[in-house]
């Protein structure tokens, strides 16, 4: 008797959820197809008057496509780099996160078109290529500097990449040893799978590779993006960390602090006249002899003056010309 | 000629018999299969890992490092899950069998009826929603009740995890206590015995084996979650034994670290070392949670 009591109100309670959901899609489903209706009457009406279509032909990429994927510290650079070139020439281009790791192995692994990293492709992932037949071409886009930033209680304006690599390394772990408070120091890290990870690895707490068997104290938070890097650096005290010069704005808009390193202040110029010491290429890889039109096209944008003042514009540093 | 027919048609309704239950046997098959080829398929990318890799650092390793000299030491990781684990199944385990008590025995039929498909609804809330929920609720607030410097800890975790696993163990337990059948209530009540005396004296034992099934579903789900404690315990691979400080755990680790790996590296395979560990240690719960369940029934 439970049991069918049970399965009874069970059934009510499901088609009751059923019902509602249909009457909404429903509801909603109506509202679309009438927009859809009107949309398609209104083109129909434009497509009498003969501008339209010839003015989607003229865009060459059109119903072609791209796949960009890797680092996610290029975003904010690479998206309106693609939506702008989809703007100029057509074609849809979709861009991917993921980490600079993601972007190098799927170019070997022949998924995307293009992919971005925020650091060169390593010797085993080149290995990793040549044993799969594929020649991985390198473009430098643009530049980055690597800025460091504190919590807005932390009083410390300067440091050295000394200081720096004794701090992520677990030397330093109380920020009254270089001229602060007497608080312990909150390490924040990006994951393993970030370019800017890799590169702050091996140009600070390796000190430019001349201490190769420095390595990150296990006391480090591995955070995911450099959002939620600035997210946990702005809401806790005492935090240090180190991100990339395109998210430097959004963070001191947020209140935490920037740092000297080596007495240089972080910003496009000391990076593009090489005063700043932590500073980096980034790049594009794709497979030679693999590249679309559209990818030559979009490559060439990107390199454009054009394109490089959406570099510039993001908070990245462009080329020397 | 009637007879033929009739013949015909039930030599056709055997056919049809033998068809769907071979079909039925087919499907239950292909799942077997797939699990043996989940199983196949870690150890094959694992073997590079164990076969290279001298297994006591791995499993007494103290240091996760695969970028710098790789280094996988299993300890750290390890600890952060058990810890994450047993933080939440110290949560979930009296909120959750105090719940299905509620419900099984001393709520009106209405509120019953009510209250526990809304619970069995709250399981079908996505992880990645509620690590956001956890990551702008309890993180903030386990870091000012406990004024800490930062709120992305383990207790973080195991309070989301908690509730991740209360709707499988109310569900399971209410089951388990609506399975005790009511004469064994009835002869206590006879003997003089009250309500509350009835229930964790005859009641909550007859139940236990289901219960305790239960609690091992929900410990197999805290353990293989993923996605909300990558948000909400910093992923610090640091070995503490304290519930207010990051930690790592190894499912965090295998999706964190995946995307960056060369595909046949060390750090690869030994991410499938670490998955198998994992999928052992999960199938292993799920299995002994199966035997009591099945116990139940047996009870019944």
């Amino acid at each position: 008797m439970k049991s069918v009591r049970k399965s009874k109100i069970w059934m009510l309670l499901s088609l009751s959820i059923i019902v509602s959901f249909l009457g909404s899609s429903l509801l909603l489903g109506c509202n679309n197809t009438e927009g859809a209706v009107t949309e398609e009457s209104a083109t129909s009406g434009e497509s009498l008057t003969k501008e339209e279509p010839s003015e989607e032909a003229s865009l060459p990429y059109d119903g072609k496509e791209l796949l960009i994927s890797g680092s996610t510290t290029l975003l904010p650079f690479v998206e309106p780099a693609a939506a702008a070139f989809m703007e100029e020439f057509g074609g849809s281009i979709t861009v991917n996160g993921g980490g600079s790791g993601v972007g190098v192995s799927e170019s070997i692994n022949g998924i995307n078109d293009i992919g971005s990293a925020s650091r060169q492709a390593r010797e085993g992932e080149i290995e990793e290529a040549t044993k799969a037949g594929i020649e991985l071409v390198e473009v430098t886009i643009a530049y980055d500097g690597i800025s460091v930033i504190v919590s807005k209680n932390v009083s410390v304006p300067e440091l050295t990449i000394r200081q720096l690599s004794d701090i992520f390394r677990g030397e330093i772990t109380n920020w009254n040893e270089v001229g602060g408070d007497d608080a312990e120091i909150i390490l924040a890290s990006r994951d393993s799978n970030s370019g800017t990870f890799e590169y702050f690895l091996e140009s600070v707490v390796q000190i430019g590779k001349s201490e190769k068997d420095n390595d990150f104290s296990p006391m480090i938070l591995s955070l995911q993006s450099n959002a939620d890097v600035v997210n946990t650096v702005t809401t806790n005290d005492n935090a240090i960390a180190y991100i990339s010069l395109g998210y430097l704005q959004e963070a001191l808009d947020k209140g935490a602090n920037a740092v000297t390193v080596d007495g240089v202040y972080p910003s496009v110029e000391t990076v593009q006249d090489g005063t700043y010491p932590i500073s980096r290429g980034l790049y594009n890889y794709y497979r030679k002899g693999d590249l679309s039109e559209m990818g030559e096209a979009y490559l060439n944008f990107l390199l454009s003056d054009e394109g490089q003042q959406i570099a510039l514009d993001n908070g990245f540093v462009p080329l020397n010309k | 000629m009637l007879w033929m027919e009739k013949f015909k048609k039930s030599k056709f309704r055997i056919f049809k018999t033998f068809l769907i239950s071979k079909f039925v046997f087919i499907n239950g098959i292909i799942s077997i299969v797939v699990l043996g080829l989940i199983l196949a398929f870690l150890i094959y990318n694992s073997l590079k890992f164990f076969s290279s890799y001298p297994f006591f650092d791995f499993i007494s390793g103290t240091r996760w490092s695969p970028t710098v000299n790789e280094k996988f030491g299993f300890v750290p990781l390890m600890v952060g899950s058990l810890e994450v684990a047993f933080g939440a199944i110290l949560i979930a385990v009296p909120l959750g069998i105090g719940v299905a008590i509620y419900i099984g025995e001393l709520a009106p039929r209405l509120v019953r009826e009510t209250l526990k498909p809304i619970i069995e609804v709250l399981a079908t809330i996505p992880s990645v929603v509620l690590g956001f929920i956890g990551l702008k609720t309890v993180v903030p607030f386990v870091k000012n009740i406990f004024s800490l410097s930062i709120g992305l800890t383990a207790l973080s975790g195991s309070i989301i995890l908690a509730f991740m696993s209360l709707p499988t163990i109310i569900s399971i337990s209410e089951d388990a206590i609506n399975a005790v059948p009511n004469g064994l209530r009835n002869a206590s009540l006879a003997l003089g015995a009250n309500k509350w005396e009835t229930t964790y004296k005859i009641v909550v034992p007859t139940a236990s084996s289901g219960i305790l099934a239960a609690v091992m579903l929900g410990l197999g789900r805290i353990i293989g979650e993923t996605m909300a404690v990558l948000m909400i315990t910093g992923n610090s691979p640091r070995i503490v034994f304290s519930w207010l400080q990051p930690v790592r755990t190894i499912t965090a680790t295998i999706a964190a670290e995946m995307g960056e790996t060369v595909q046949g590296g060390l750090h690869y395979s030994a991410l499938f070392g670490i998955g198998l560990v994992l999928f052992l240690v999960t199938f292993l719960t799920n299995f002994t949670a199966d035997r009591f369940v099945n116990r139940i029934r047996n009870i019944i």
